[in-house]
């Protein structure tokens, strides 16, 4: 089976390192808003969700595409054949995840989980970013977040109204621990 | 887009008669059929038929280049039909249009009483029969010599604009026997060879030169070097027949000329004995707010040009018209001219038409109002994206808005087509674009298409203004709250050097901003927030933004810092810095996003607290925009108020939200899309993950992941320097309440700043209250020094100092003397020892000052020991408020907290640790050296966990980042200069040794309780240290820094 990437919520403390060594590996400087992956912050709410490219089995990019730019790899991999694209952006438009993103100059850009070693894995000291083949337990987080498909807006809209579901589904209850027997 | 290559390939095979007819039938029965009848089907069928016949009769290279098939989302966009300023396209989608043709529809598209004019005469007669003289285009040259200024009287038709210049060419030629011209740079006239000759672009002229010969080319605008081509012309006997220019020039991108252009221009020519051409294809007929363009300048040409919307948007038509002198030179063979169909009756039928509704309708005045109304708005916007839209001018309804590139003009081109508004402006040529719409644009089209406009600009990414330095943004925002005025300037080179960022950078500019006697809650004061060059890279614990100003708290210069992720965000926004002077007269707040920098209203959450002022600005400029603000206690000017940011972190100490308060700044909220650059990112990530790997994810070090600062409190109790009971005793019997294991048991996640793999903070939840914390400060001070061993009330003291935007140490300490004053019987504040209710109460009292106790203890500890004339009851240094360290069982700390900047804090030297900590003068010794590299260390802006490492991996990081050798004496001797510079200005605020002191709670009061009990820190052990440290750190007696020293360290001139 290969290997997926998977996003674990509650281990994120929100650093961001996984999107400063994206935009470094991938663009060569610190640039959050060029990275592939990225991480809404709830602060007030203490959570933090990692937004990353699922790879769909059945992906919306590739689907929209109309020049055939989008392809998946032999590793499975959804990737984009800049060469090919025109800039359209109708692969940013159709991601429900907000996912994939375009430069200036229109061409699109999105994960590819660095060729298959994840700098943003390597990067992440809190365990909330894996790559793995996945568990049963890993498979059902993976489609608990890919259940939340946003239809509209520009990718960081999506990405936020995403995380925004998935802060509303965590099990947040507080913990109230032994101490509460001492008074 | 579909492929059309895919889904039609070419069906043409050379000659077939039969399918021509077929062909040619197909498109008069669609153009038979009313348009919206004809089926959805046959509707795509010619979409893509259009598409192909351009493919393979037209030019395949038009669709790699317009915007209605490159940009069109399946089917390109085929003209269908339209009205007034909305086109409709094959599949009915309504487009509104900005581009009128290129001035063709000045009238509006179909505009009824033309088309009823040329639908009248299409019935009576087409075309003329070129022998009977034909009554319409008399008529016509009649009303056109009546319109038109000074002495024109003849006309000749043709039917584009080019052919009018042609015209015109050979009639100066013709009158003058001269064969040169002189022509404006960028100057457009047609494409015909001899119009193409006056052409001023290089890109349509240069493929086909040889062309016309005598003709020169000068800027336009120019006066003076149209008349030096006249002058040299005529010294070496070459003859120029006429200049030629446009009035505005418009295909340039609406160039309007100086006033006194066209009023010289007329002057050399007649000077000169050369005729005066005026290209008025595009700006007559209204365009520019009056009937002809030179109508602006009260200027005749000699020959008048006209075409485009002199047919009315409805047939082709132009003309060259003259006067009766200048004409008499065709008069002997009016044949030298002619052309078969130009000025037929249909045309004629449309212009005459045309010109009823020209008057009528006042179209050169409704030009006249809506272009001034464009104008104002476009200004408007381009103060608001000042990188999208780099210039707008023009005249009338011929404006131009340009950008900084083609790419951003094609940006703004194709997101305006992608929002149904039809503009000018290709891949390869959208560095202008006109905004030319139909002189009778209803204005609600109109404040349409303007907002669309704006909503393209919102979404235009900008390409980095300056290409950005190493490390640093290079720039640092300048703003005025009095004046309203916002700059940004680059940082100089030299500061960066000697100053680094962060601390010892704010302190450089605020030492020149603001006069050390300044009072800190005037608009005179002013507040230097600045990032440190790691901010913004994977550089571990590197986030931290740091303020630099006069404090109301201690009125000493003073820093306060922040971790979170604003640092970086205003780095990625292009900042390194923010500098802050004035007062707004109302509540507001610094909105930044990339290059657009703006002070808007803050009014809507005036009084709210922190929390809901963050959610507010969120919902303003959207999610994952990063914020500093303040509460009411900021508001209120408390002198202990924080700025908050990220809800729980703070720039805590000696009042900086009193001071944003003061200038009536509520917040900063900053977006940044851009980037921090390295020298290598090769060598730079090694280093990082080198540092990473040895020096902070250890086994050492694993305290700050595993418990975070709250590890502090077993360490400092069992030191016996944990201030309990408003720092009587030294150890807090019940601290296990309050310690990391406790914390452990309520922690829920773990929270980080960016960048740092640590990730300290400890999001804890109990009962339903929820905070990140608290840290150990705020255990300590609100815990412990308050006798608040219940971890619960601690967590709520917390999140409510956070929300109102008090500094929980400050308040702590202050709460904890009112709970000893109160006990003592010295007054009432109805506070006790171990008390939550007073206690969580009194918070909201202090920010809102709404009771006499809150405006009591909003004093500080200091100040309200002072005025209950108990002065010795309270523990600080220069008024601030001690932390959670005892001096007493500490020298070293006490000498820090003696001899810092901002009075008693923690973070300039941390001694606790020292072998002996009594002896004196190894105290004395610890402390400058601490002292200095924690100045080196905030200047970098890395955080305390950074404590373990020392100063050669800050030289290691920084070389590989900048691309140039820093070396760790480099960071010493700034953090030297820094620390002597905050001196200067404390010494020229009138602080001296004296100041130098610790309060007499901790010279004159014993420790109670714990391994340390009994002891004081003598003021004459202190006054010994005192005495050594001055003299190691090169200061005279009175703690003044020498002329030496300063000369030394390069501050000798200030």
């Amino acid at each position: 089976m290969e290997k997926h990437l998977l996003a674990i919520p509650n281990l994120c403390t929100g650093c961001s390192r996984c999107v400063y060594a994206c935009s470094a590996v991938k663009e060569g400087m610190f640039m959050p808003s060029r990275a592939r992956i990225s991480v809404s912050n709830f602060p007030l709410e203490g959570y933090t969700v990692p937004n990353i490219c699922f790879q769909c089995p059945n992906a919306e990019c590739l689907k929209a595409c109309p020049a055939e730019a989008i392809f998946r790899n032999e590793r499975g991999i959804v990737a984009v054949d800049a060469g090919k694209c025109t800039g359209c952006g109708e692969c940013t438009a159709a991601c429900p995840y907000g996912m994939i993103e375009q430069y200036v100059s229109g061409k699109a850009y999105k994960c590819d989980l660095c060729g298959g070693s994840p700098a943003c894995v390597a990067e992440c000291h809190f365990g909330a970013l894996v790559f793995k083949e996945p568990d049963r337990i890993a498979l059902a987080l993976r489609a608990g977040q890919m259940k939340h498909r946003i239809k509209e807006g520009a990718p960081a809209e999506k990405r936020i109204a995403l995380a925004g579901r998935v802060l509303d589904e965590a099990v947040r209850v507080p913990r109230t621990a032994a101490y509460m027997g001492d008074f | 887009m579909r492929d059309f290559d895919e889904d039609l390939s070419s069906d043409y095979k050379g000659r077939d008669i039969d399918a021509a007819l077929h062909e040619a039938h197909f498109m008069v029965e669609t153009i038979l059929s009313p348009p919206h009848e004809a089926p959805l089907e046959r509707r795509k069928e010619i979409a893509l038929k259009t598409v192909r016949n351009f493919r393979d009769h037209i030019n395949k290279g038009f669709l790699d280049y317009r915007k209605s098939v490159t940009e069109a989302t399946s089917f390109a966009v085929t003209e269908w039909t339209g009205h007034g300023s909305i086109l409709v396209d094959a599949l009915d989608r309504e487009f509104l249009d900005l581009l009128g043709g290129f001035g063709l529809y000045s009238y509006g598209i179909r505009h009824p009483k033309i088309i009823a004019a040329v639908k009248a005469q299409l019935d009576r007669s087409p075309q003329y029969s070129q022998e009977m003289l034909d009554p319409l285009r008399a008529q016509l040259a009649k009303v056109l010599a009546l319109l038109t200024p000074g002495k024109i009287q003849y006309g000749f038709f043709a039917n584009s604009g080019t052919e009018a210049v042609e015209g015109a060419m050979k009639l100066a030629k013709l009158y003058t026997g001269r064969k040169g011209f002189i022509a404006m740079l960028k100057g457009f006239h047609g494409k015909t060879l001899g119009s193409l000759s006056l052409m001023g672009k290089k890109i349509f002229r240069k493929p086909l030169l040889p062309l016309l010969e005598g003709i020169r080319h000068v800027p336009f605008g120019d006066t003076d070097a149209v008349e030096k081509v006249l002058a040299a012309a005529r010294s070496v006997g070459d003859g120029i027949a006429a200049v030629v220019a446009e009035p505005v020039q418009g295909e340039a991108g609406a160039v309007v000329p100086p006033d006194d252009y066209w009023p010289r221009l007329r002057e050399l020519c007649s000077h000169y004995g050369v005729l005066l051409i005026a290209d008025e294809v595009q700006t007559g007929m209204g365009r520019t707010g009056r009937i002809f363009g030179l109508d602006h300048w009260d200027v005749t040409p000699d020959i008048l040009c006209l075409g485009k919307a002199l047919g009315g948007g409805v047939i082709p038509m132009s003309a060259f018209m003259s006067t009766a002198k200048i004409w008499e030179c065709m008069e002997p063979n009016p044949f030298i001219h002619t052309t078969t169909t130009g000025g037929n009756p249909l045309a004629c039928a449309s212009a005459l038409a045309a010109i009823t509704v020209l008057l009528e309708e006042d179209l050169a005045g409704q030009a006249k109002r809506k272009g001034e109304y464009v104008l104002k708005h476009l200004k408007g916007m381009q103060d608001r994206y000042p990188g999208v839209l780099s210039q707008v001018r023009g005249l009338g309804l011929l404006i131009g808005m340009e950008f900084p590139t083609d790419g951003i003009g094609y940006k703004v081109a194709s997101g305006l087509f992608s929002r149904g508004v039809i503009t000018a402006g290709t891949l390869t040529n959208a560095k202008t674009i006109r905004f030319e719409p139909a002189l009778n644009i209803p204005q609600e089209i109109l404040d349409e298409i303007l907002g669309r406009l704006e909503d393209v600009f919102k979404t235009i990414e900008l390409p980095r203004r300056k290409k950005p330095i190493n490390l640093y943004a290079g720039q640092v925002l300048h703003v005025d709250l009095t004046a309203g005025k916002i700059e940004s300037r680059p940082t100089p080179g030299k500061w960066l050097k000697e100053y680094i960022g962060g601390w010892g950078l704010a302190v450089r500019y605020f030492f020149d901003l603001v006069d050390p006697q300044t009072e800190p809650l005037s608009p005179e004061n002013g507040l230097v927030i600045m990032t440190g060059p790691l901010c913004g890279t994977l550089v571990p614990t590197s986030s931290r933004t740091c303020l630099v100003s006069k404090s109301p708290h201690t009125g000493t210069i003073f820093e306060s810092n922040v971790g979170g992720a604003f640092g970086p965000e205003l780095k990625f926004a292009g900042y390194d810095g923010i500098v802050i002077t004035g007062r707004a007269d109302h509540p507001v707040y610094l909105r930044i996003e990339d290059h657009s920098v703006n002070i808007e209203d803050a009014s809507p959450v005036s009084g709210k607290g922190i929390f809901e002022t963050e959610t507010w600005l969120s919902a303003e400029m959207g999610h994952g925009t990063k914020t500093l603000s303040i509460g009411p206690a900021g508001e209120n000017m408390v002198s202990y108020a924080c700025v908050g940011s990220e809800a729980y972190r703070q720039m805590g100490r000696a009042g900086a939200g009193a001071l944003f308060g003061s200038k009536n700044l509520k917040a900063i909220a900053v977006k940044g899309s851009g980037g921090v650059q390295v020298a290598d990112m090769g060598v730079f990530w090694g280093k990082v993950t080198q540092h990473k790997e040895s020096n902070l994810l250890t086994e050492a070090n694993m305290w700050a992941k595993n418990e975070g600062t709250p590890v502090l409190m077993d360490v400092t109790n069992e030191m016996g320097i944990h201030p309990t009971r408003n720092y009587s005793a030294g150890v807090n019997s019940s601290r296990n309440r309050l310690d990391s294991e406790t914390i452990k048991a309520l922690k829920i996640g773990d929270r980080s700043c960016a960048s740092c793999p640590l990730g300290c903070g400890n999001f804890t939840s109990a009962n339903g209250v929820q905070v990140e914390g608290p840290e150990y400060e705020t255990l300590c001070m609100g815990g412990s020094n308050c006798e608040m061993n219940d971890i619960e009330q601690v967590m709520r003291f917390n999140r409510s100092c956070d929300d109102l935007g008090l500094d929980t140490m400050s308040a702590g300490a202050t709460i904890a003397l009112a709970m000893e004053m109160t006990e003592a019987g010295v007054h009432n504040y109805g506070l006790s020892f171990g008390d939550p209710e007073g206690y969580l109460k009194v918070i909201g009292e202090i920010a809102r000052l709404s009771t006499p106790r809150g405006k009591d203890l909003a004093l500080g500890a200091a100040r309200l020991a002072k005025k209950l004339g108990r002065d010795e009851a309270a523990a600080h240094s220069k008024g601030l408020e001690m932390p959670a360290y005892d001096p007493r069982a500490s020298y070293g700390m006490g000498l820090a907290y003696a001899t810092s900047e901002r009075g008693a804090c923690h973070l300039r030297a941390f001694t606790i640790f020292a072998e002996d900590p009594f002896k004196l003068k190894a105290m004395a010794r610890e402390v400058i050296e601490g002292q200095n590299t924690n100045a080196a260390k905030w200047s970098l802006c890395l955080c305390d966990f950074w404590g373990s490492v020392d100063r050669s991996v800050m030289a290691e990081l920084l070389t590989a980042g900048l691309g140039r050798q820093v070396s760790e004496r480099d960071l010493l001797t700034a953090g030297e200069r820094i620390w002597n510079l905050v001196r200067l200005f404390n010494t020229r605020a009138g602080f001296t040794a004296a100041q130098d002191t610790l309060s007499k709670k901790l010279t004159h009061t014993a420790l109670a309780g714990g391994p340390h009990a009994g002891r004081v820190l003598n003021e004459e052990d202190l006054e010994k240290m005192k005495e050594l440290y001055y003299h190691l750190r090169g200061w005279d007696r009175k703690g003044r820094p020498g002329k030496e020293k300063l000369r030394e360290l390069g501050l000798g001139h200030l």
